[in-house]
Parts: C-alpha cells; sequence; structure tokens
C-alpha cells in the first residue's frame, strides 16, 4: 500500500496532471482527454464476503494520455493484496500478495452524452500477466438530461490462461448502469448497478450470473477529484451451481465491493 | 423503441449550432468571422472541453464570466490563443438569440 502511494505520488509529480472527472467508479463514461492532456488516477477495490473467509484489496495505477482529439490510450499497473482462508488448512487464513501484470487501454470516442443526443465510445483493454492474457472490449453510451447523468456498458472479456499442457478460455459478459444527479457542478450522488455473467467454454450456459448494487457518490475540485461506490450482492439472476442452495453466489464472487479513484494535480 | 426515440430527440444536441443571424453580428463584432469560423468553435469546444466535465452549456454564464473560464481552461485543455479565441467567439456569438 506504501508503495503503491509513493509510486502514484512520484508518477503525479513528473506529469502535469488534469482531470478527467468520472461519476461512477464500475461503469465508464464516454469522454476522452483533448490531445496532450494527460492524467493519473489511483483505483483501489476492496472485495470481501465470500463462503469462506476472503478480503482482498486491488490496485491500479492508471496512467491515460490523449492522443488526438476524441483518441485516448492509459496504462494500468495492477496489484493485489489478499487474505483468504487456507484451503488445505481450514479455519487458518493464508495472505497472498503480488503484481497482476499491466493493461493497455484504448477509448474512441465517436459522439458526445451533451452535444449529441445521445454519449457513444468504444473501449479496449488488453491485460498482459506471466501466465494469463486479459482482453475486454466496452461499448460505453452515456447521456445527461438536466443535472442528471445516466452511463451504460456492454463489457465482453474472453480470458486465456495458459499452463503447462493445457489451456482455457472463460468468457465474462457484463452490464454496467449508473445513474447520478449533480446537487452542484462538483458534487453528484447516485447509484450504480453492474451484472456480471460468467461462462467456462464457449457454447456452454453462464456458470452463474450476479447482480450488484449500491450508492455512488463523487466529488470533483479544482486539483482532485474522488469518486466511491458501495455494491452489494442481491440475489443472482442465476445461482452458482456448486451451491443452488444460496442466493448469493459467493463461491466466486463477493457479498460486497468497495471501489474508490481519484486523481490529484499538483 | 419508439419512446426511446422520441425521449432522444427532444433532447438531443444541447449545445446550439450558430444561426446564420448570429454569425452577422459576429462579423460586425470581429470583421472576418463567418458562420464557418463559428462552427469550427463549435467543433472545437466539443472536441477540447469535454475531457474533464461534461460540456456547460454556452447560457449557463454570463460572457465575463465565460471570459475568465476561457482563460482558467486555455492551459488544462493545451489549446492555442488561436483555438481559444474560436471556441470564443462561438460561445459568445450563441449567447445572443
Ligand atoms: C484537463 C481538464 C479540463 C479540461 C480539458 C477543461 N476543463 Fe473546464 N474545468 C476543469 C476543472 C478541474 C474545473 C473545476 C475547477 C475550476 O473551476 O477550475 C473546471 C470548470 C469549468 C467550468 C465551470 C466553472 C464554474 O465556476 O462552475 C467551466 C465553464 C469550464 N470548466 C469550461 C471549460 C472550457 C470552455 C474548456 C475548453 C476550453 C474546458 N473547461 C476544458 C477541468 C478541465
Amino acid at each position: 500500500m506504501i508503495l503503491f502511494l509513493l509510486a502514484a505520488l512520484s508518477l503525479a509529480a513528473v506529469s502535469p496532471g488534469a482531470a478527467t472527472e468520472r461519476r461512477f467508479t464500475y461503469t465508464y463514461e464516454s469522454g476522452v482527454l483533448p490531445a496532450g492532456v494527460k492524467e493519473l488516477e489511483p483505483w483501489l477495490t476492496w472485495r470481501a464476503g465470500r463462503t469462506s473467509y476472503f478480503s482482498e484489496f486491488d490496485y491500479r495505477l492508471e496512467y491515460e494520455v490523449g492522443l488526438v482529439d476524441r483518441l485516448q490510450t492509459s496504462l494500468y499497473l495492477n496489484w493485489h493484496q489478499a487474505t483468504h482462508e487456507d484451503p488445505a488448512n481450514p479455519g487458518q487464513k493464508v495472505g497472498d500478495q503480488g503484481f497482476d501484470g499491466i493493461s493497455s487501454e484504448w477509448k474512441y470516442k465517436l459522439w458526445d452524452p451533451v452535444a449529441d443526443a445521445l454519449g457513444l465510445a468504444f473501449y479496449q483493454e488488453y491485460t498482459f500477466q506471466s501466465d494469463e492474457f486479459g482482453w475486454e472490449s466496452k461499448l460505453i453510451l452515456d447521456k445527461k438530461f438536466g443535472d442528471n447523468l445516466v452511463a451504460y456498458n456492454a463489457v465482453v472479456e474472453p480470458e486465456w490462461e495458459f499452463g503447462p499442457g493445457h489451456s482455457n478460455i472463460s468468457w465474462n459478459l457484463e452490464n454496467d448502469l449508473g445513474l447520478t444527479h449533480f446537487f452542484t457542478p462538483a458534487f453528484s450522488a447516485g447509484l450504480e448497478v453492474v451484472n456480471q455473467n460468467e461462462k467456462t467454454h464457449p457454447g456452454s450456459g453462464f456458470t452463474d450470473s450476479v447482480i450488484f448494487a449500491g450508492p455512488v457518490a463523487s466529488y470533483a475540485h479544482e486539483n482532485w477529484w474522488l469518486t466511491a461506490t458501495l455494491l452489494r450482492q442481491l440475489p443472482a439472476l442465476q445461482r452458482s451451481v456448486a451451491n443452488p442452495q444460496d442466493s448469493l453466489v459467493l463461491d466466486n464472487h463477493e457479498k460486497f465491493n468497495f471501489r474508490i479513484i481519484g486523481s490529484i494535480r499538483f | 423503441m419508439a419512446a426511446l426515440a422520441a425521449v432522444l430527440c427532444a433532447c438531443a444536441g444541447q449545445i446550439p449550432s450558430p444561426t446564420p443571424l448570429q454569425a452577422r453580428r459576429a462579423t460586425q463584432q470581429w470583421p472576418g468571422t463567418t458562420l464557418e469560423a463559428l462552427r469550427q468553435g463549435r467543433a472545437l469546444y466539443i472536441a477540447k472541453c469535454s475531457g474533464c466535465h461534461t460540456l456547460r452549456l454556452p447560457s449557463a454564464y454570463s460572457p465575463e464570466r465565460w471570459e475568465l473560464m476561457l482563460e482558467r481552461m486555455q492551459q488544462r485543455s493545451q489549446i492555442s490563443d488561436a483555438e481559444k479565441e474560436r471556441i470564443r467567439r462561438y460561445i459568445l456569438s450563441v449567447k445572443i438569440e
């Protein structure tokens, strides 16, 4: 954690940071930085509450650059710190932490949520790890109605895993919806809903379909902004095959997800 | 679907396009400023000013406030003096009905 903050501070110190305000933390908006503008965003996600003890902090450090008007690219460093029950030793907790590779993001904006009938952007993210390659595509729609902002993302994410003698592909389909109201130009608060559908093999059905919902609040000041969401899992659209008696899917998802994203300008 | 289309049309583009009348007034105020130049100002405003916060409507602030904000936002949005002037003329022109 300390290392994370130090890295964030030192990178921020060398970048003439600005701020693509984000009003949601799970749902993306269509906005992209204009050409030549850069910014640094540290992320923290905390996930907790599984069938057996589980608590994980995921950290991401994002560096965004507007390449030309409409096209923005970012580089992310990812790592995590987790504590969970030791499968070999029930009742005992084990910790694990590690670097989760780097991600490269590309976002192209076609329409604006205020100037056009609908805001629209396409998003691609590639994650490179020693034994895994992740590829995420998002369709981003958003619209501002007076002081209200609505955003929706459709996300497709195939994931390849390579190991000695095997390779595996799994699919994740996600829907994200955010609704927020601007109480002042600086402060907004609303709701985010996330639906995740996981599919293990092409052709077979989803292994589960979970839904999370909770409040989001965001504050933007001259030199910084901060946005946080607390999600709670709601009764699953499709329960886990392994645990069909439970209305929540707690074998590979958590009861609570909390995410905070910020940006500081120096 | 029809309801969605109706909602979208009802609030389509809220950033006004300059009218020929506004362009004539702009030419009087800043000689040489054409309707085309105001249109370019609008395109620049959308491209350069939507990256960090949602676009503000030209009607949202007084001309004096806009002048001040443009000064403050120039460095943030990394625009040249010429680009700033195009955006300025567009915003001030469409504020007048
Ligand atoms: C790099 C990020 C960034 C870009 C690009 C940007 N702005 Fe801003 N803008 C901000 C921030 C941060 C604030 C709030 C703090 C402040 O007022 O300085 C703000 C506030 C504003 C406000 C509201 C001020 C108020 O008093 O409510 C206006 C109007 C504005 N910007 C106009 C523009 C215009 C016009 C452009 C394009 C030339 C632009 N912005 C581009 C970051 C940006």
